[in-house]
């Protein structure tokens, strides 16, 4: 029997239709735009964190609802097919652990808001901006500009450093001094230093600890405090200048060195002054010396 | 009667008229600003703070000095205006010496705010901001402890407990700051917040003037309460209000935890 295209169309058919298509193009559409409209919502009221999740269950629980509705009119039997996914459910939820352990510490981590979108965090070797915190992970743009997803178990099994919570850090630098330096004077200088950086804050004062008497000198301790924002230019600025400072009042920064001592540590090596004429002699004798040798090895050649 | 004070030529409206750069300068700061076909050049110089001559008028660029920022326009501005502005950051500012204030007692004092210069351009009754600069740079500070405290700006100068010792500067604003200790204890004040954003200014004969302050102290446990005054201060004939508040406060009453305005001893 020849059925048309006329004929399968029915009014019930195209009623279905009519709906399905309704609810795909344009219910799916509008939760999209409530999603999106809740997220400013919340934004403007809460966190861009919350907002962000307030999109997502809008549109997820929208779309899962507009979905079972759309299967249900084009007259497909649920029961079974939730039963089904029951048995599935379990079966993935064997395979899938990890997944679910991810799933789990997503919501302790949204509970417990260790940081925030925006925040500045390190996890292991990474460092960056906070992006996006989800269930299953946290997504962060390191700062030259690679994209790191972090699983929340990850995070939730290991600990973290947050560089942004609080509205102001403090720059720690161990600077080292010669040992016939002024310990006094060292302080004077670092304190003076601080005190005209502009990115060093007033209040915490800038701490300056003489930490110990290290292998090669004095060390000491820089701690300047700074706005969040301004912990690089502080570090870049202060470095600069703490050099710039100890040239120009002759503090000598040391370098690692080591004393030779000839078998008794009271008697040193042999040493033979000598002035520029006697200089002038001993380079021209050890010259004469070096070129005995090329000539005695090109004999043995 | 008291006639009121006119208002300084500072704040006057300047002409865009000529092609001559306008220079303004505010004790440490100078500006020149230089309009020419649709771009205004902004030409800046610090000097150190002991500078205290201010002025307007037409004025070279010093051949050394170097653009700062240009701004792009097509409409066509007929005037220029200097509006003196409160910072957008609080000043923490010392006693000129640590003192206590005895349960019950009050204390006044007169801090002076170094003013934030906003640059407007006219056109017709519309103004358009062109740039808000700073007259002194000053340094960062602290309000609180390290976890809730605001970050603000430092005063070098003490707050003053007499008007007279207070220096005469064209480019600073005198706040007038009442601390009212109602705890039954003596409140042991070491540095006082005051919180500028919330502030206007207005000309007074012999300096300008800030909305006054009340800090009130009830007891430890209790949030300071801080009245900002909506009318100007009484110390001397005040004239026009030349500048809003960055964020006016509705009501003059304000209700601010100890992270925002502390008196430390009793944080």
């Amino acid at each position: 029997m020849e059925i048309t295209s006329l004929a399968w169309l029915s009014t019930d058919r195209l009623e279905t239709l009519i709906r399905v298509s309704i609810l795909l193009f344009v219910v799916l559409p509008l939760v999209w735009m409530a999603g999106k409209a809740a997220g400013r919502f919340v934004e403007r009221r809460s966190t861009p964190h919350h907002a962000l999740m307030a999109r997502k269950v809008i549109i997820y629980v929208g779309f899962v609802l507009v979905f079972v509705m759309a299967l249900t009119d084009l007259g497909f039997k649920l029961t079974p097919l939730l039963s089904a996914a029951g048995i599935v459910g379990i079966a993935i939820g064997f395979a899938a652990q990890t997944t679910l352990s991810n799933f789990i510490s997503g919501i302790f981590l949204i509970t417990e808001k260790p940081f925030a979108i925006g925040d500045v965090i390190t996890v292991g070797d990474n460092t960056g901006m906070v992006l996006s915190i989800d269930l299953m992970s946290v997504k962060i743009r390191l700062f030259d500009n690679r994209f790191v997803r972090v699983p929340t178990s990850l995070l939730i099994s290991r600990e973290f450093i947050n560089n942004t919570r609080f509205p102001v850090r403090r720059l720690d630098i161990n600077i080292s001094v010669a040992y016939k330096e002024s310990v006094e004077k060292v302080r004077k200088v670092l304190g003076e230093v601080a005190d005209k950086n502009p990115f060093c804050l007033d209040e915490p004062a800038p701490l300056i600890i003489f930490l110990k008497y290290g292998d090669s000198g004095l060390e000491f301790l820089l701690g300047a405090w700074c706005a969040r924002t301004d912990f690089l230019a502080l570090r870049n600025s202060i470095m600069q200048e703490v050099k710039e400072r100890f040239d120009e009042e002759g503090i000598e920064i040391p370098f690692p060195h080591r004393s030779l001592y000839t078998g008794a540590a009271t008697e040193p090596f042999p040493i033979r002054l000598v002035n520029d004429v006697g200089l002038a002699a001993a380079v021209k004798e050890a010259k004469e010396n070096d070129s005995q040798k090329v000539d005695g090895s090109s004999h043995a050649i | 009667m008291t006639t009121p004070p006119t208002p300084d030529t500072l704040w006057e409206t300047v002409p865009l008229s000529g092609s001559e750069p306008i220079h303004y300068q505010f004790g440490p700061l100078s500006v020149w600003i230089r309009k020419i076909e649709n771009d205004f050049i902004l030409y800046l110089k610090r000097t150190p703070t002991e500078e205290i001559r201010c002025s307007v008028g037409t004025g070279e660029i010093p051949a050394d000095l170097k653009a700062t920022d240009r701004f792009a326009y097509d409409g066509e501005f007929e005037a220029i205006h200097a509006v003196p502005m409160l910072p957008e950051r609080s000043i923490v500012v010392r006693p000129e010496n640590p003192l206590k204030i005895l349960s019950g007692q009050k204390t006044l004092f007169f801090v002076s705010i170094p003013l934030s210069i906003r640059f407007e351009l006219l056109q017709g009754t519309q103004r358009t901001t062109l740039v808000d600069l700073p007259t002194q740079i000053l340094s960062n500070t602290l309000f609180g402890d390290t976890m809730t405290g605001e970050l603000s700006f430092a005063l070098k100068t003490s707050a003053k407990h007499r008007l007279e010792t207070v220096t005469k500067r064209r480019w600073r604003a005198i706040c007038a700051v009442t601390v009212v200790n109602k705890s039954d204890r003596n409140l042991d004040l070491q540095r006082l917040c005051v919180q500028s954003r919330h502030l206007g200014c207005f000309q007074g004969k012999d300096f300008l003037w800030t909305h006054p302050i009340v800090v009130t102290h009830r007891s430890e446990k209790d949030e300071i309460l801080v009245t900002f005054g909506d009318a100007p201060p009484a110390f001397e004939t005040i004239g026009e209000q030349l500048s809003e508040a960055r964020e006016p406060v509705k009501k003059s009453l304000l209700r601010r935890g100890l992270s925002s305005l502390r008196l430390p001893g009793f944080a």
